[in-house]
């Protein structure tokens, strides 16, 4: 072939050979178009991958059968925050606080306790719920980088016709960028008050037809106020994106992150201040199949591996006993001291004294394969259906009192449409049919509609059902506590719940969704009740195993009701990308039943209802006044909250925070850097899970480079 | 068939083939000589559409499809014309600068210029793969009426275009914002850097930025930031393209046609042209993501031929 002297630029630029290589090996297998040797008409004539496929492309929240809040990357960056869950706080309906510095604890609509479970969190399609032990979304085993992220969109309302089971009352959905969407290089170093120390550092590599990044990074700091709680994290997150020809695609990502964190209270024996490890990691396959540019097929498995060591020992059941009488019945310590070792030999232990090993240690395996099709049929029927299958592999001797694996799985099959009925109208249809070992089908169905007064004005009207299933502990809890010598069992903190069932939510709203251009100015409004029966609720009953310190073991039991009814409104003025002010407000009102007997009843009725804050509010604003500089300021309001408690005085109280962040952009030779200072918290002192542990004010700054 | 003999058929068809060539080959008088870089996919189909633009005036023995490999130099005189199809037909061609006259089919304008350094001489003329300038400017104009600002990416390769392109662009008081890489490393601050206010990205036919490699880093980007890009074959608009303006090798093969006709007729080979017919894509899922409204192709289409002719 003729030298083409057009397409010289790039041949002559001597490339590394392994690239050449790689370019030219692909292209010949795959039949792509090699475009940089041969410029001339091969460029128009060409074949190009799909890129915007249907998945990548963001749904027009006009189109949605939900309201759905999306979080930009602007907004990420302006928000200032550190990790994902503060990000939440800026969607309305949602509740954050942190339990301990590395346990941070979301909700939609209150109605948790220190263990959220009813909201799913995806990334890049694959679940981040934890449906082995208490918590669903156990944040600090997300091993993306805020950096990475492409959008949040947050379904704010049952979607499980969509996601499945666990998307009870709502769900986030994390899209990364994609690997070529990446700078070469990127560092991040972030210090400031309270022991925080967060370092972050990603390169981006193109090799041949596969784009490859690599993202590692730590974040530590000292927690909570009054808590053992500090903590390190370091992670690392890798994606990979192969076109392997213009209509196949190989997405790869994995991941690792390990948290050494503080856990334990100052003065409690039984859950003293110690050390605890987790190692998490993943790695997910993706193939896409892009048959038409109406149709996709993709075909995903992942798995997930999790490992925690958390061990220690009561070294005197003796004095813990007897501190117990001195507190309680105010016994002189001897007396106390002499009864605690009398009432050990009666039990059993010869001795008189005792030790007690704890050992939360776990092991868990997921395996998760999953088919999707998309497939528009007609130009106004888009169909996307699919099904999936799921393991988990739980060891957890001290959870399950057992030592074998304990498996739970699922199936489903899902499918849903989207009608563009008329111009105006659009109607979406889902259901999720779900079974698994434990469960009998979960059905889940939805249907919205969508009336366009205008363009650009939508009013939507949607009900939906959905079920939970529960967590392996809601069902399988069953912690002994024996004496490390004699066996005896002393107590039983949870006996299992075979009779738990599915929660099951019924929600209905009405929306509005409205894009005033002239004004830049967008408005979501959203009124809703959600019913939801057989809500779960711990109550302790009597141990069939006869434990020696305390006859009462807790259970789960699926009798209580809740009705939410609410509004949420956003309104949003932004002229320009990096310009807005944000105002949310959202009012809760909820009517609980608990289901519980006799004088429980009313405890666990008030456990639901503070659980839920009336009213929360925030107003958000950013501000570029040059290219250079930023500054954006986040005013919150947030309701009494309870995470749990029935006790008003626990329960976190209403507060205001605010947080702010100013940045500077500036060039530092080939590179683009900022640099930035925030405050999280700045307002005034409060607390957000529980009134005893203020969340601390945190300032800190970050550079960062990229090139 | 056993392997050995489908091998040894292979041979044979390997001895006769030259020779079968020649037989069935170049009828002396031959009347319109096609001369093609390849004999599949958009080549076949230009030759194609010329032969049925031709039919029935022109029986099919007076014309002459060959590959520009199997190209002997005496059948390069006899014709009356010799069309050729792609760059490489088009070079080959124009190397041993044949007696009839040439035109030159689905080669892009800056082929055309180096093919003729001199211009058109009345023995060479072309019918470029690429749109005019101008064209691509209204494109945006009637598809996208409220947007204002206009992005560029070009290596020093397509900088003169790029420049053209700005200065229309200018004349329309767009704001432009253009980036000069020399390598597709340097593409991604390129991006961010055009796209800091939301544009319309504006793909060039230059392999050094826009290849099958960096078009995800473009659409991606591109998207992220909220902006349109419009790209100049339909294998854009599918891979996620907002619109693409192109001509399709039937229109081009149809216009080719034409001027052979006129030149067997007695008439003087037409100026070097742009492709006169041309198609609008259109991206609808990518339209609705973005929030982008979009007249039906055809009617932006029609828009644009009704400018071009004139009030």
């Amino acid at each position: 072939m003729p030298a083409s002297p057009t397409g010289s630029r790039t041949s002559a630029s001597s490339p590394p050979l392994y690239r050449t290589l790689a370019n030219s090996l692909v292209a010949s297998l795959l039949g792509l178009s090699a475009a940089p040797a041969c410029a001339d008409e091969t460029v128009y004539l060409g074949e190009l991958p799909v890129v915007l496929s249907a998945s990548r492309l963001a749904q027009p929240l006009r189109e949605a059968p939900g309201a759905v809040t999306v979080l930009d990357r602007d907004m990420i960056r302006a928000s200032g925050a550190r990790n994902l869950p503060d990000l939440l706080r800026w969607v309305p309906g949602f509740q954050v606080a942190a339990k301990q510095g590395h346990t941070p604890l979301t909700t939609y609509h209150g109605l948790s306790d220190d263990a959220p479970r009813r909201m799913l969190v995806r990334i890049d399609g694959r679940s981040a719920y934890s449906p082995y032990f208490v918590s669903g979304i156990e944040w600090h085993k997300i091993t993306v980088d805020l950096d990475d992220i492409e959008r949040i969109e947050v379904f704010r309302g049952t979607n499980a016709a969509t996601y499945g089971s666990q998307a009870f009352m709502g769900v986030v959905n994390i899209v990364t960028r994609a690997a070529a969407d990446t700078p070469r290089v990127r560092a991040r170093v972030t210090q400031g008050g309270n022991g925080i120390r967060d370092r972050s550092a990603s390169i981006g590599q193109q090799v041949g037809a596969a784009a490859l990044r690599l993202t590692v990074g730590s974040e530590e700091d000292d927690g909570l106020a009054n808590v053992h709680d500090s903590y390190r994290r370091r992670r690392a997150d890798l994606r990979v994106d192969w076109q392997l020809a213009s209509e196949h695609r190989l997405e790869a990502h994995a991941g690792a992150v390990r948290l050494d964190a503080g856990t334990g209270i100052a003065d409690d024996p039984t859950n003293p201040p110690r050390e605890l490890r987790s190692d998490s990691r993943f790695g997910q396959l993706r193939w896409r199949w892009q048959p038409g540019p109406d149709e996709e097929l993709s075909l995903t498995y992942f798995h997930h591996a999790e490992r925690l060591s958390d061990r220690f020992t009561l070294a005197s059941v003796r004095d813990y006993l007897a501190a117990g009488l001195v507190r309680d019945r105010n016994l002189p310590p001897a007396l106390a001291d002499f009864l605690a070792a009398g009432f050990l030999v009666g039990i059993g232990i010869p001795a008189g004294d005792g030790s007690v090993h704890f050992d939360y240690a776990n092991r868990i395996h997921r395996d998760d394969i999953e088919f999707e099709h998309t497939l528009a049929a007609r130009r106004d029927l888009r169909v996307v259906w699919g099904a999936g299958y799921r393991q988990d592999r739980l060891h957890a001797p001290q959870l399950f009192a057992r030592d074998d694996e304990l498996y739970y799985n699922s199936r489903r099959l899902f499918g849903n449409f989207e009608w563009r009925a008329t111009e105006r109208w659009l109607f979406n249809g889902g259901i999720m049919a779900e079974d698994g070992n434990y469960s009998d089908i979960l059905v889940a169905p939805r249907l919205a509609a969508n009336y366009h007064l205008t363009p650009l004005h939508t009013i939507r009207a949607s009900v939906s059902r959905a079920n939970r299933r529960p967590t392996a502990f809601e069902r399988h809890s069953d912690m002994r506590f024996r004496e490390a010598v004699s066996g005896v069992l002393l107590q039983q903190s949870f006996q299992p719940s075979p009779a738990v069932r599915p929660e099951r939510i019924t929600a209905s709203e009405l929306g509005y969704l409205g894009e005033i251009a002239a004004l830049d100015l967008s408005v979501d409004l959203r009124v809703f009740r959600e019913r939801i029966s057989r809500l779960a609720r711990i109550e302790g009953q009597p141990s069939p195993l006869d434990p020696a310190l305390d006859p009462d073991a807790r259970q789960f039991f699926s009798d209580g009701r809740a009705t939410l009814r609410g509004s949420e409104l956003a309104v949003m003025w932004r002229p320009q990308r990096a310009n807005w002010v944000g105002v949310n407000y959202t009012r809760l009102a909820v009517d609980a039943d608990s289901g519980a007997p006799g004088d429980d009843r009313r405890d666990v009725e008030k456990i639901i209802e503070l659980s839920v804050p009336r009213v929360s509010a925030s107003v958000f604003a950013a501000w570029a006044p040059s290219r250079d500089w930023s500054l954006s300021v986040t005013r919150h309001y947030v309701g009494r909250t309870g995470w749990g408690t029935k006790n008003e005085a626990i329960a976190a109280p209403a507060y205001y925070r605010t947080d702010w962040r100013v940045a500077r952009r500036f060039a530092a030779g080939p590179a683009r850097a900022e640099l930035a200072l925030a405050v999280a918290n700045g307002g005034d002192r409060h607390a957000e899970f529980d009134s005893r542990r203020p969340t601390p004010r945190q300032a800190y700054a970050s550079l960062s480079v990229e090139f | 068939m056993t392997l050995g003999l489908r091998a040894a058929l292979c041979l044979l068809w390997l001895l006769l083939a030259p020779a079968s060539a020649g037989a069935e080959g170049v009828p002396a008088d031959a009347r319109v000589l096609l001369v093609t870089s390849a004999q599949s996919g958009a080549y076949a189909e230009t030759v194609a559409a010329i032969r049925a633009a031709l039919g029935p005036a022109v029986v099919a023995a007076d014309i002459l499809a060959v590959d520009w490999q199997a190209l002997p130099d005496e059948t390069l005189h006899a014709p009356r014309i010799i069309v050729t199809v792609g760059t490489q037909a088009a070079q080959a061609v124009a190397e041993r600068s044949p007696r009839p006259p040439v035109l030159h089919t689905l080669v892009p304008h800056q082929t055309w210029e180096r093919l003729a350094p001199q211009g058109a001489n009345g023995r060479a003329s072309a019918i470029f793969l690429d749109q005019p300038v101008e064209r691509q400017l209204a494109l945006i104009a009637e598809a996208l009426p409220e947007w204002r600002r206009l992005a560029l990416i070009a290596s020093p390769r397509s900088e003169p275009l790029a420049a053209q392109l700005a200065a229309g662009a200018q004349l329309r008081r767009w704001t432009v914002t253009l980036e000069s890489v020399t390598s597709d490393r340097d593409l991604y601050p390129a991006l961010q850097r055009v796209l800091a206010a939301p544009a319309v990205l504006l793909a060039l036919p230059d392999s050094t930025v826009f290849n099958s490699y960096t078009i995800q880093n473009v659409l991606l980007t591109a998207y992220r930031h909220q902006s349109p890009v419009i790209g100049f074959s339909p294998a854009y608009v599918r891979a996620g393209a907002l619109l693409a303006l192109y001509s399709t090798p039937s229109q081009i093969g149809a216009q080719a046609a034409a001027a052979v006709r006129t030149v067997l007729e007695g008439g003087a080979l037409p100026a070097p042209a742009w492709p006169r017919q041309f198609e609008i894509g259109i991206n609808q899922n990518v339209a609705r993501s973005l929030g982008i409204t979009l007249d039906p192709a055809e009617q932006i289409a029609a828009r644009l031929a009704r400018r071009e002719r004139g009030p």
